[in-house]
């Protein structure tokens, strides 16, 4: 899976993380996250296409339309976890200012 | 309702209508997602970041490995029904070569020179990339998505063949540039319109290359949870 590690994608993805199994919706994402409309999706959608991503459509409520949500997949989950472990060794290597 | 919420409802539902065919799922899903938010501010922004889905360009999404499986066999039908007409690029050499000799001086005499080594490469270059697929598909193909596949990879691939391409393609252009008498400055719009036409060609070459990219990671995507699928 190739996608680009942007901070505003880190973001998206440990919001995510938080609770993995459950869906959930663009808005709740976006005030969680602080990103805007107009980033979030861009994200979104360019990790549902290369799989880490999976949408679905909520059953309709009367007088509501339905609602598209979002949730992780079973490798999307695998290379998310990677990669924190990966910034978390990282952030372990790297030497603090002034010791290294 | 609101100026401002049917303002909001306005932009969203337009961006649905102009979304491309990848996108409009995800255009929907913004302008249902507008109408649980409650203060109207918010949803007028909402709808105004949607805008940005109108600068993603993507095709109709595939849900599925049999989908992605269609579409691998689409691929394959109608480059088997193709006939490889890539003959036709040569005469142009020779048309060149006529002008080649009756040159006059000798910047416009390199400049056939170029022309004719950029056109008669890239005439062999595709005649040969297609002699290569035509090969392939005359065999039976046991799974044309893997077929597929590798052909999405080998176009994403830096081959000798594709530099070379590249490389008779910019050769053909200087040429033809060079052959115009005057230079730039007798045929301002002429040289405009070679130029333009040298941006298309490297515009359309990054486009095709970014949406075999696209193709690839979603046929990849699939792929891989087919195989967890069967692996577990």
């Amino acid at each position: 899976m190739k996608i680009r590690k942007s901070p505003q994608t880190n973001l998206v993805l440990a919001e995510f993380l938080q609770s993995e199994k459950e869906w959930k919706y663009g808005y709740d994402i976006s005030r969680s996250t602080g990103l805007k409309s107009g980033t979030l999706y861009p994200i979104l959608i360019r990790l549902a296409e290369v799989g880490i991503l999976e949408t679905s459509w909520e059953a309709a409520a009367t007088g509501r339309p339905p609602r598209h949500m979002y949730k992780l997949t079973r490798n999307g989950l695998k290379y998310v976890r990677s990669m924190v472990s990966e910034t978390t060794v990282s952030a372990f290597a790297r030497p603090l200012v002034g010791l290294g | 309702m609101t100026f401002l919420r049917r303002l909001a409802l306005k932009i969203s539902t337009a961006v649905v209508k102009y979304a491309s065919p990848g996108c409009k799922e995800w255009a929907l899903g913004m302008l249902h997602e507008a109408e649980f938010i409650e203060s109207d501010f918010s949803a007028f922004t909402w709808a105004l970041g949607s805008i940005r889905v109108l600068l993603i360009r993507r095709e109709a999404p595939i849900h599925s490995l049999a989908e992605a499986s269609d579409m691998a066999s689409k691929y394959v039908d109608e480059r088997r029904g193709r006939v490889n007409t890539s003959w036709t690029l040569f005469p142009q050499s020779f048309l060149f070569l006529i002008n080649f000799f009756g040159a006059r001086t000798p910047l416009v005499r390199i400049g056939y020179g170029m022309a004719i080594s950029g056109s008669l490469c890239m005439g062999i270059i595709v005649f040969l990339e297609r002699r290569r697929q035509d090969k392939l598909l005359s065999a039976d193909i046991d799974d044309e998505v893997l077929f597929y596949k590798k052909e999405l990879e080998r176009s994403l691939q830096l081959s000798f063949r594709g530099v070379m391409l590249i490389l008779s393609i910019i050769f053909l252009i200087t040429g033809i540039s060079l052959t115009l008498s005057g230079g730039i400055e007798a045929h301002p719009i002429l040289s405009l319109f070679i130029g333009s036409i040298s941006v298309m060609i490297v515009l359309l070459i990054l486009h095709a290359r970014r949406v075999n990219q696209r193709r690839l990671q979603i046929l990849e995507a699939f792929l891989q949870n087919d195989n967890n699928r069967s692996g577990s």
